[in-house]
């Protein structure tokens, strides 16, 4: 049977330890070399950095670079019993959160580091910590469930006291927060660089009767396939194939895609009929959600599409344009204050518009999404504000709960991101 | 590392009337031993060292996972010195979005690393991340190959490290081409850089380059 894929991001707090075990987890599961890992030991301990090593694992590239050796695409992916994983460490570059939002490097599941260190932890966890922060923003990208490591158990002794504190706090953290199946994430207590409960159940933790690390991504649910869902595909690039014709190429975001299906573009409302599907050189009778496709149709030419148009079935809650739509914008990172009538870029799926914040409808508490005020005049970084947008050119955007990919973006200015949302009602052009 | 001499030259006195570092049977001590022993510079009197350490790496990884027996490493004696370190890592970007202070930064990661430089090959820690970009053609007839083995030279930024590509199947025919990179975070902007590369070659040529993987590079 083929396994399925799934995407893990790790975040946490600043030196809690992301790196060290994500670098553990690929030593352990994947396939590493010896010379390589004997090399990087090497290197990290030459600069008095033993304690690093895993996290060295991960500096491959840098080194390779030097020697010239081919990059190895496959170094972030470890295989489990039921899964093949990809571990993204989450970077510093401001560009990544505009890339988890929009990009193809989507996570279904967060590993939160939270480091068990006294002191430590109750820094990430702080207002000023990034712990919170990282769970806020991981909701906000459609992540329902996370694996809480509480790491560093070796320096507090394999504390069980401490170990049910942080997980008792971080429980009543993710309920505020407003996570729904908060009562079921698992908390595993364990080293990432002594490799506690990472593979194996460990001694150490004898008191602990819950799985290790692997288990439990072992563990969880196949991603689900809403193929209940009417089909969505967000288009990325259009081709023109000789022999073939006009080959647009992007994900299937719902539902399913097969062969003699009339369709429709959206926002530019073109009808065609879908020839013939292929994935990875390949045909295939069915695409379904998370497929990377390319697929044939008739009688339109690579002019008329474009990256950033939807395609749908024609009898099914058919894609339209919008005229304008209203979103929870949450405010990360702008110098000043933004105020309505602000014009910045949106990045939502393969498109960036330029959209019109035109209204500023409320304020909301930033936890429980309830209205504070009504019709606030400004708002600055950390508020989030229920805003009427409307776009300056033809767009489809879909509201956050019916599809997900399709209803979160990132909001660009100044090259950076100032501000995600998640997109709560569309009204939508008749055509 | 001076700090491991007398271990060293401990663990040299044990060898020599043993074959392991446990007596006569090869066991997880050794695995453990020869993991701190490797990075050292072994001075040549240590012949006994030398002579195990040569046998010990002839081993595979995957066998010296499997080796039985309790890890006491040394009775301690031999636990690495740890220097705690400050891992600068600015998650989910909390960089200003001012202009000036992008600049600062900027300056000071291009100082740190000309301070690199200048002291040797002892890189201090500047943060980077790791990118797979896929470029597109808008044709299946357009030739991949050549533009790949192009895109090193024909994309230069300040901070940009280019690793190999390699051309990928798409569908129906068409192959584009997966490259990776380096680069420094707060000198090169992945905007910048996609666009770039398809200004190197011309939008008629290139449809869209896009980053799949974003990921921290150490």
């Amino acid at each position: 049977m083929r396994k399925n894929h799934i995407n893990i991001v790790v975040i946490g707090h600043v030196d809690n330890g992301k790196s060290t075990l994500a670098g553990h987890l690929i030593y352990k599961c994947g396939d590493i070399d010896k010379s390589i890992l004997v090399e990087n030991e090497r290197k990290a301990n030459k600069i008095g950095k033993g304690f690093l090593k895993y996290a060295w694992v991960l500096d491959q590239l840098y080194d390779e670079r030097k020697r010239g050796i081919t990059i190895n695409i496959s170094l972030q992916k470890i295989e489990t019993k039921k899964f093949i994983v990809t571990i993204i460490d989450t970077p510093g570059h401001r560009d990544f959160i505009q890339n988890m939002i929009s990009g193809s490097s989507q996570a279904d599941v967060a590993i939160l580091v939270v480091s068990s260190i006294h002191g430590e932890f109750e820094a990430g966890i702080s207002n000023e910590g990034q712990t919170r922060e990282h769970a806020i923003l991981a909701l906000t990208l459609g992540i329902k469930t996370i694996i809480v490591a509480v790491n560093k158990m070796d320096k507090v002794n394999y504390s069980e006291t401490r170990y049910t504190e942080i997980k008792t706090e971080m429980q009543k953290t993710f309920k505020l927060i407003g996570y729904k199946h908060w009562e079921d994430f698992d908390y595993i207590p364990l080293s990432g660089q002594e490799g506690d409960n990472i593979i194996e159940t460990s001694a150490n933790t004898p008191w602990y009767n819950g799985k290790s690390l692997v288990e439990c991504i072992d563990s969880l649910k196949v991603p689900k396939h809403p193929n209940d869902k009417p089909l969505r595909i967000s288009i990325q690039d259009v081709y023109k194939v000789k022999g073939v014709g006009t080959v647009p190429v992007g994900r299937v975001e719902s539902g399913e895609l097969i062969p003699g299906m009339k369709i429709v573009f959206a926002p530019a409302g073109l009808n065609t009929e879908v020839r013939s599907i292929e994935m990875h050189h390949q045909n295939i009778e069915k695409a379904i959600q998370g497929d990377y496709i390319g697929f044939n149709i008739m009688g339109l030419c690579k002019f008329d599409l474009k990256r950033g148009y939807v395609a749908g079935d024609i009898n099914n809650d058919a894609p339209k344009g919008c005229e304008y739509f209203k979103a929870n914008v949450i405010i990360i990172n702008h110098p000043t204050k933004i105020c309505p009538g602000y014009t910045p870029t949106i990045n939502c799926h393969t498109t960036h518009i330029t959209c019109k914040f035109d209204k500023f409808l409320a304020k909301l508490n930033f936890r429980t999404f309830k209205v504070e005020t009504e019709n606030p005049t400004e708002a600055y970084n950390g508020e989030c504000i229920l805003i009427k947008i409307v776009p300056t050119k033809p767009l489809c955007i879909e509201s956050f709960d019916q599809y997900p990919a399709l209803g979160r973006f990132a909001v660009r200015d100044m090259r950076c991101t100032v501000a995600i949302g998640i997109v709560t009602e569309v009204f939508k052009k008749e055509q | 590392m001076f700090v491991f001499d007398g271990c060293l030259k401990k663990l040299n006195e044990q060898l020599a009337d043993k074959a392991y570092v446990d007596g006569f049977k090869l066991t997880k001590n050794d695995g453990a031993v020869m993991m701190q022993v490797c990075p050292m510079e072994i001075p040549a009197e240590l012949t006994h060292v030398k002579r195990w350490l040569k046998h010990m790496q002839s081993y595979t990884l995957a066998e010296l996972k499997a080796l039985s027996g309790d890890c006491k490493c040394c009775s301690g004696k031999c636990e690495e010195k740890k220097a705690e370190e400050k891992v600068e890592v600015d998650l989910f970007g909390e960089s200003e979005s001012e202009d000036e202070e992008a600049i600062k930064k900027a300056e000071e990661t291009r100082k740190k690393i000309a301070e690199a430089k200048a002291a040797g090959k002892k890189m201090k820690k500047v943060d980077r991340s790791m990118l797979i970009i896929h470029i597109k053609p808008w044709e299946d007839t357009t030739d991949m190959a050549a533009i790949l083995a192009e895109v090193p030279s024909k994309v230069v930024m300040e901070g940009l490290t280019w690793g190999k590509g390699e051309l990928q199947d798409g569908p129906f025919n068409i192959k584009f081409i997966a490259i990776a990179c380096i680069i420094v975070d707060d000198l090169c902007s992945a905007d910048d850089l996609c666009e770039s590369i398809i200004n190197a070659f011309g939008d008629e040529v290139l449809q869209n380059a896009d980053i799949v993987t974003f990921n921290k590079c150490e």
